[in-house]
């Protein structure tokens, strides 16, 4: 196995893959549980996973798999802790307000629907890419986005200029 | 704002990630080996299925198929000849007959406490539910290894139904797997305490496995995998092989 070779790929897109797994989770604990879960998971099948078309979807579909795993059993991430983890200020530094806001709206969605929505309008992939991502269908993916932006819309989300996007 | 710019806000105060890269690149690794380990067993085993059709064969043993290769004891009397040998069966221990945990590329069960092992673990594999498949034709392939550090490793193996099962017990201080320490979920284990022990369970679509650390000292890892062609695994035998790997049977210390 090409070490070197799984490094560099994952090195230049860890961040981004956080940051996607956050808005599907809501919560960076749980974002970095399913994003190692992930990175493992390629690790594992890098030989075959390296010679894909698309090593970034599997990636991403890693991921999403990781989190949807999780979610199937919730009480196993109940723990108890000694002291509160350290990062819990590192969120103050930002305007709380806005930023947890969309958190919350995004919370009222399903879970394939917010995935939907997190890899169309955070990642910007197109219907079909979203598609390959969710293996589903690409009527699938605009149905659950037209769904998924109704929901927003009624919690007063602007989704104005994303009617193109359906 | 707009939603893409709200997403993108929201995000932008990302934390150091809780996880170290080399850490998870290592517990991969070690994951490799211990993956590695199972297809050895499994082609050794194969390597042993052809050799002891082979033999059959050259024996003259046409009509009724190989028979079990029970190991040879020192003082024990002569093999039946080939003709009055039984047809293979799934084996089942009795009083009279002994263990049947059979190795068929070399002769490994020799102690007693082998085979007193191979005969409990015999029975147990006999109790699975009909979601497992186990074969009762004789074409489970069973094998006992010395596997340094860890020590002897009692394996079963069987193909069914688009899916091939493998079954490893063995002994080992628990916690030693740093793979899979309680308490800690660095690598898609989970575990969940029972009153023997703690199971863990990892998968994906093409395969699971459960992972049980028994309190006891034992370790049984039951995995399934499919076969080229099949889909996934299905959620009954996922939920099967997570409830068979905690059997009362699957134990080095009865």
């Amino acid at each position: 196995m090409d070490d070197a070779e799984f490094r560099e790929f994952i090195g230049t897109r860890l961040d981004q893959v956080r940051r996607t797994a956050y808005l599907m989770c809501g919560d960076w604990h749980a974002a970095d549980d399913a994003v190692s879960t992930a990175v493992l998971h390629v690790y594992q099948n890098w030989r075959r996973v390296s010679r894909m078309q698309n090593v970034d979807a599997y990636l991403r579909r890693s991921v999403i798999n990781a989190w949807l795993d999780e979610r199937r059993r919730p009480w196993r991430r109940e723990r108890s802790v000694a002291e509160l983890p350290a990062r819990a200020g590192a969120d103050a530094v930002a305007p709380v307000d806005d930023r947890l806001a969309v958190l919350k709206h995004l919370d009222q969605l399903p879970a394939r629907r917010r995935a939907v929505i997190v890899l169309r309008f955070y990642c910007d992939l197109s219907v079909d890419e979203t598609a390959q991502v969710m293996e589903c269908t690409p009527g699938t993916v605009k149905s659950q986005t037209a769904r998924a932006l109704d929901t927003l819309r009624a919690s007063m989300v602007d989704v104005t200029d994303l009617a193109s996007k359906e | 704002m707009g939603l893409p710019n709200d997403l993108r806000a929201a995000v932008e105060h990302a934390p150091p990630p809780e996880f170290d890269l080399d850490q998870l690149i290592r517990q991969g690794r070690a994951r490799k080996v211990r993956s590695s380990v199972f297809a050895t067993v499994g082609a050794f085993a194969v390597v042993g299925l052809v050799l002891a059709a082979g033999y059959a064969t050259a024996a003259g043993f046409r009509s009724a198929g190989p028979g079990p290769v029970v190991p040879q004891q020192p003082g024990a009397p002569a093999p039946a000849p080939a003709s009055e040998m039984a047809p293979p069966a799934f084996p089942l221990p009795s009083a009279s007959d002994g263990p049947q945990w059979i190795d068929r590329t070399r002769t490994i069960v020799g102690t007693p406490e082998e085979q007193a092992n191979a005969a409990r673990l015999t029975a147990a594999l006999a109790q699975l539910p009909a979601e497992l498949a186990v074969p009762t034709d004789g074409s489970v392939r069973f094998t006992v290894r010395h596997q340094p550090p860890i020590g002897t490793m009692y394996n079963a193996f069987w193909s069914a139904e688009g899916m091939q099962f493998s079954i490893n017990i063995w002994t080992e201080e628990p916690g030693a797997d740093d793979d899979c320490s309680p308490g800690e979920d660095p690598n898609g284990c989970a575990g969940d305490r029972d009153a023997n022990g703690i199971v863990y369970v990892t998968g994906a679509e093409e395969y699971f496995g459960a992972l049980y650390v028994r309190d006891d000292g034992t370790f049984v890892d039951f995995l399934v995998q499919v076969e080229p062609g099949t889909e996934r695994v299905p959620s009954d035998v996922r939920s099967s092989v997570r409830d068979a790997a905690r059997s009362p049977g699957l134990t080095l210390f009865p």
